[in-house]
């Protein structure tokens, strides 16, 4: 794909080399023009490999990895006889590149391309924050393990009890970037026979490629958490055709999307803290009791098809009627392979489903009154995700009698399994409607003012299974006004109050419901026991409710615009907002945030602009904290 | 606990034609940048009865006797910090001749202050650009 990029890039571009040169003879006629550009950027010094995770400048920006880098531009435009043509490039490094073109016949047909290509530097989690409960035998201090993942390390009085948290990093002397690209194409024809006509095809290609860092995690690599470098490789393609058709006060458009997404990226693998040989415990790690490597940090291919209907009907001069409605379908593809069971649903593709439907009426009754009213329905299903599991029975003497540890894990060979199947259905199954309205009069030739109103009601399908309310209904009020004081001063006023009855909330998210802390009892006992699991000494006892989700919301703007003279202009903004949530056990959920700036731009003369500007950002929350146990 | 994040960002920017075909520019962007955790207040709560959580650890800490207790959180005064200083400044000149010819010169400062490093490490860094071409019109 990059080639044919390039190929076509270049072939644009010399088209319009070539266009440069015809109508270079031709120059007193002025119906084209240009520039060339020629140059080259210096970096004083260069990023170490500490800074390779730089954050402010360099994070976007390749061009700090070397001395010197070329800059390569140029544009051209050209207009004649119902012909337009326009070309644009900019190359610095071959990761810093801009490309883009236009050509217009006679506005019949309008072609339009746009590349551009960056690099991002990512972060290096060093993961120094994982060292809790691995004391090494003196107290000296917390034990990293560095990028051994050696168990052997791990014996004695290094770990007292079980409980360790630590972490590998396989990659430690990586740094992580992704160059992005992107290419964008649209042409559109207008039928001349048919003047309200309008076809357009779009579409977009982006590419992903590089290195990042990448996590393990399952059952027991949540405490001991393994890093690693992983190579990406990821596509994206959109085709979108459309057409636009408009006949007398009736506009419609109809539009397809068509989108593949492809990864071919590295497959990662681990074998949990180097277990090999060790398939005794390495088999207990996930529920297909097979030993070896255990998959992780996988992006499924997948597609998405969406189709949309948008009319617009002109009913009079004063009365306007709008409505689209919108499907789309998101497919998840790789569903077969050797690792079933951390993908899914066993042979089948997942599929999401939603549909939309939005409409509005406007009415504008006179030139001091005018009203919307509207309307959205909204539902989406999905598939459900079936799990099977195929579970090891509990070696002789467990849980009652007395097992020891060369029993509990005794060669898997001799082990008797049953299967275990289970159903999660998906949390966004829901519909919801909302219906709403805004009225804005101006009273005066300065003064406007604005009444808004809208309710919606949620209703989710899997509610019981994932421990979340029903039904949430929303109310929101807004009134505003517009204030032209003079032809200098201007005011923007606005207030906006939410009610939402229930807010999205975790029932079951902490331990008691008045919000101290209860008494953990530990795992029960049984240590070699199969069905031991945190249920129901931990997940049993969490009953009480949690959210970040607001139940009251009040959120008030002002905003000032101040041009005193000509040559000053001056704005001002302030906005603050107060959201609540009592409908949660233990302490209030509350949130503060104040946004505020003041900017201007001075011009004391036709050559000189001065201008600077101010902003203060400021948002905090109040909540309450659950602390997980991690009991290995 | 409260978690908080606060920004100041201050910009100026000069445009000046000193002559009719020679254009002078300089920006400034400054921020401050803060954000974490605190106010930890957990009561003590630390498992019983389980043969490994429950261990008695005083003889290698005695000031944290439960090898699993909560509150040993509250010792940490702040938690997620991050603090940062940010200047972006830029200064460029061009200049354009009669024949199309143009000179274009620009000067770029990124100085990044990584005053609280976490799990990233220092991300802080001051680097520089200049970038110089010349341009032909037509």
């Amino acid at each position: 794909m990059r080639k044919i990029t390039v190929f076509i890039l270049t072939a644009i571009f010399a088209l319009a080399i070539a266009g440069a040169g015809v109508v270079c003879a031709e120059k007193d006629g002025k119906w084209y023009s240009g520039k060339l550009e020629v140059g080259a950027t210096a970096i004083p010094e260069k990023l170490d490999s500490r800074e390779s995770g730089a954050k402010g400048g360099p994070e976007y920006n390749s061009l700090f990895d070397k001395r010197w880098t070329s800059y390569l531009g140029g544009n051209i435009e050209a207009m004649r006889d119902g012909f337009a043509f326009s070309a644009n490039a900019l190359y610095r490094d071959v990761y810093e590149q801009d490309y883009s073109g236009m050509v217009s016949l006679k506005r019949v047909i309008n072609f339009k391309t746009d590349y551009s290509r960056f690099y991002h530097r990512l972060d290096h989690d060093y993961m120094d924050n994982l060292n809790a409960h691995i004391f090494p035998p003196a107290s000296t201090g917390w034990k990293n393990w560095g990028s051994s993942p050696d168990l052997a390390g791990i014996s004695g009085g290094k770990t007292i009890g079980s409980a360790n948290v630590y972490h590998t990093d396989l990659a430690a002397d990586k740094f992580f970037g992704i160059a992005r690209a992107e290419w964008k194409n649209k042409v559109d024809f207008n039928i001349p026979l048919l003047p309200g006509l309008k076809l357009t095809f779009n579409h977009r290609f982006e590419e992903r490629k590089g290195d990042k860092q990448v996590m393990s995690n399952s059952k027991c690599l949540a405490c001991h958490i393994v890093s690693d470098s992983q190579n990406i490789h990821e596509t994206t393609n959109d085709y979108s055709p459309k057409a636009s058709l408009r006949i007398g006060t009736l506009a419609m458009e109809f539009s397809y999307m068509h989108r593949e997404f492809d990864t071919r990226n590295e497959d990662m693998a681990i074998v949990y803290n180097g277990l090999k040989g060790k398939e005794l415990f390495m088999n207990r790690l996930q529920y297909d009791n097979t030993t070896g490597e255990l998959p992780f940090s996988r992006t499924p291919d997948s597609t998405k098809d969406s189709f949309k209907g948008k009319i617009r009907w002109d009913l009079n001069a004063h009365n306007t009627f709008t409505a689209n409605y919108i499907y789309s379908q998101n497919t998840n593809q790789t569903v077969d392979g050797a690792y079933d069971i951390l993908m899914g649903k066993f042979g089948d593709e997942i599929d999401l489903h939603s549909n939309i439907v939005n409409a509005k009426f406007h009415s504008k009754v006179n030139r001091a009154f005018s009203f919307n009213i509207f309307g959205r329905y909204q539902d989406l299903n999905n598939d459900s995700v079936d799990i099977k599991k195929n579970v090891r029975t509990n070696p002789p003497g467990a849980p009652g009698g007395a097992v020891t540890l060369a029993e509990g894990y005794i060669d898997h060979s001799g082990w008797s399994y049953f299967e275990e199947e289970e159903s999660r259905p998906s949390g966004y199954d829901s519909n919801a409607y909302l219906v709403g309205t805004d009225l804005t009069w101006r009273i005066t030739r300065g003064l406007k003012f604005k009444f808004g109103y809208e309710f919606q009601r949620e209703k989710r399908d899997n509610y019981q299974h994932h421990h979340v309310p029903r039904s949430t209904k929303e109310h929101r009020l807004s009134l505003a006004s517009d204030w032209h004081v003079n032809h200098s001063l201007k005011f923007d006023f606005d207030y906006r109050f939410e009610y939402v009855d229930d807010p999205y909330v975790l029932k079951d998210a902490e331990c008691t419901p008045d919000g101290s802390y209860g008494v953990y009892s530990g795992l029960p006992a049984g240590l070699y026991d199969v069905e031991r699991a945190y249920a129901p000494a931990i997940y049993d006892e969490r009953t009480a409710a949690r959210s970040n989700m607001p139940e009251y919301v009040h959120e008030i703007m002002v905003k000032s615009h101040w041009h005193p003279v000509q040559s000053l202009s001056t704005n001002f903004h302030v906005k603050y907002r107060y959201a609540k949530n009592s409908d949660v056990d233990g302490r209030d959920w509350k949130q503060n945030m104040v946004m505020a700036g003041l900017g201007g731009v001075y011009m004391p003369v036709k050559d000189l602009v001065l201008s600077a500007g101010y902003t203060y950002m400021y948002d905090s929350y109040d909540s309450q904290y659950c602390i997980a146990i991690y009991d290995g | 606990m409260d978690y908080r994040t606060e920004a100041h960002t201050l910009n100026a920017n000069i445009a000046y034609s000193i002559l009719p075909r020679w254009n002078i520019s300089t920006n400034v962007a400054f921020t401050i940048g803060h954000g974490n955790i605190t106010d930890l207040d957990f009561a003590s709560m630390y498992p019983t009865g389980d043969a490994k959580l429950d261990l008695d650890v005083s003889a290698v800490n005695p000031d944290m006797p439960h090898l699993y207790d909560v509150a040993y959180l509250n010792g940490m005064d702040k938690y997620s910090d991050l603090d940062y200083k940010e200047v972006d400044f830029s200064i460029g000149t061009s200049y354009q001749m009669d024949n199309g010819i143009g000179l274009n010169l620009n000067y770029y400062l990124y100085y990044f202050d990584d005053e609280d490093p976490y799990v990233y490490r220092d991300q802080g860094s001051t680097t520089q650009m200049l970038m110089g071409y010349v341009s032909y019109s037509f």
